[in-house]
C-alpha cells in the first residue's frame, strides 16, 4: 500500500498520508476509529468522527494527488486534520459535519488551501451526547 | 395452471421422489423456470443481472423439490415460491458484505450488532470500543475492523430490512416534514433532504434536527443503533450527491 503512517516523537501526535483516491477512504476511518477507541470514546462518537471524516473526504476536491490526515492527542481529546482541500468560501461551515464532532471549522494553510479541523472528546461532549 | 400440468408435475414429483428418478427431477426444474424467473424479475435494478438472480432463484428451486413432501397435501409452487424468493433475498445479504470482507470479521460484526445495543441498555450510553473488545472476547483493533466492515455494505442492500429487522420501516416511522425551515443552514440541507426517502430524511431530522443519539434513534424507530448508523451515512451520500448536482445546475 502505498500510504504512510508516521508516528512523531511525542507519539501523542500521528500523521497518515494516503493517495487522495476513493479507495483509501476506509483507511483514514480505519486510522480515526483506533484514535477513538484510545481516547475511549464511547462508539457513536467514534462512528460520527468517522462519519465526518468521510463526508469530508468524499465531499471535498483535495488539491493534491495525496490526502493527509493529521492527529494531535492531548489527554481524552483529539483534534483531527484534514486536507488540503481547495479552497471553498462556500464550505467555511459545513452544518452536517458541525453537528457530528464537537466542534468544526476550517483553516487555511498552504496558500489557499483549506483543512478542516475536527475536535472530538474531553469537555464531555462529541458530535453524539 | 391447468389440470394437466397439474397431474404432470405430480408425476415428476412421485418418479424423482418414489423412484430417484433424476431425468424426471430435471424436467420439473425445466417445468418451473418461468417461475422462477418471474420472481427473479422483482428483484431487477439493484445491481444484479436477471441472469444471476435466475441462477440463485434456480438454487431455491431445487432445494425445494428436493426437500418437498407431497404427503403435506400443498401444492409444489406454494412451497417453492418461498424459498426461490429466501434464495434469492439470502444472495443479497451475502452479496451485500464486501467480497473480501473475512467471514470471522462479518460474524464479529453481527455480534458487535447485539453487543452495541445490549451494553448501551446496560450502561445508560454507548460503549467504548475497549467496552465492546471486552465483551466480544475480541481484540479492540478486531472490533474497530469489524465496525468498519459494516460499511462494506453496498448501499443497494441497506433499502431492505435485515434480518433481524423485518418490517418496512416506512411504515413505522412518521413523516413530519416540518422544522426544516427554522434551521439555520435549512437552505443548504433542503436540497439534500429532498434527495432522501421518508425513513432516510426521518433518521436526519432526528438525528441532526432534533439531537438525538444514534442510540436514542434506534430506540424510537425500533431498529439498532448499527442500522442507524448505516442508515445515516447512507442518507449522507445521498444528500451530498444531491447538493453537489444541484450545485453544478446553479449558475
Amino acid at each position: 500500500m502505498s500510504a504512510s503512517l508516521v508516528t512523531l516523537a511525542a507519539m501523542d501526535r500521528i500523521s497518515l498520508t494516503v493517495p487522495a483516491e476513493p479507495a483509501f477512504h476506509a483507511t483514514l476511518r480505519l486510522v480515526v476509529g483506533g484514535v477513538g477507541s484510545r481516547l475511549q470514546l464511547p462508539y457513536e462518537q467514534v462512528d460520527e468522527l468517522q462519519l465526518a471524516v468521510e463526508a469530508l473526504v468524499s465531499g471535498r476536491v483535495s488539491v493534491e494527488s495525496t490526502l493527509v490526515l493529521e492527529v494531535e492527542l492531548d489527554g481524552g481529546a483529539a483534534l483531527v486534520t484534514i486536507g488540503p482541500f481547495a479552497s471553498d468560501p462556500e464550505r467555511e461551515r459545513d452544518p452536517i459535519v458541525e453537528r457530528l464532532v464537537r466542534r468544526a471549522r476550517v483553516v487555511h494553510r498552504d496558500g489557499d488551501a483549506d483543512w478542516v479541523e475536527l475536535s472530538v472528546g474531553a469537555d464531555g461532549e462529541g458530535g453524539s451526547p | 395452471m391447468n389440470i394437466a400440468t397439474e397431474r404432470k408435475r405430480k408425476q415428476l414429483l412421485q418418479a424423482y421422489k418414489e423412484e430417484g428418478d433424476r431425468a424426471a427431477r430435471e424436467e420439473l426444474i425445466e417445468d418451473l423456470m418461468p417461475l422462477v424467473r418471474s420472481l427473479a424479475l422483482r428483484y431487477t435494478g439493484r445491481g444484479e443481472s436477471l441472469d444471476d438472480l435466475v441462477q440463485v432463484g434456480c438454487i431455491g428451486l431445487i432445494n425445494a423439490i428436493d426437500r418437498f413432501e407431497p404427503d403435506r397435501g400443498v401444492e409444489l409452487t406454494t412451497y417453492a415460491v418461498p424459498t426461490i424468493l429466501g434464495e434469492i433475498q439470502r444472495h443479497f445479504r451475502d452479496k451485500a458484505w464486501a467480497v473480501h470482507v473475512p467471514r470471522s470479521v462479518k460474524e464479529l460484526n453481527v455480534r458487535l450488532t447485539r453487543l452495541l445495543d445490549g451494553l448501551t441498555a446496560e450502561l445508560g450510553r454507548s460503549p467504548t470500543i475497549e467496552e465492546l473488545a471486552n465483551a466480544a472476547g475480541a481484540e479492540e483493533e478486531e472490533v474497530i475492523e469489524a465496525l468498519e466492515s459494516a460499511h462494506a455494505y453496498s448501499a443497494r442492500s441497506l433499502s431492505a430490512p435485515p434480518d433481524d429487522e423485518t418490517g418496512a420501516l416506512s411504515e413505522m416511522v412518521g413523516v413530519d416534514e416540518g422544522g426544516y425551515e427554522q434551521v439555520e443552514e435549512g437552505v443548504v440541507l433542503d436540497a439534500g433532504l429532498n434527495a432522501l426517502d421518508a425513513r432516510e430524511r426521518r433518521i436526519v431530522e432526528l438525528r441532526f434536527f432534533e439531537g438525538l443519539t444514534q442510540s436514542q434513534i434506534a430506540a424510537e424507530i425500533g431498529i439498532s443503533q448499527m442500522h442507524v448508523s448505516r442508515l445515516l451515512r447512507r442518507a449522507l451520500q445521498t444528500m451530498r450527491g444531491r447538493i453537489e448536482a444541484s450545485g453544478e445546475e446553479s449558475p
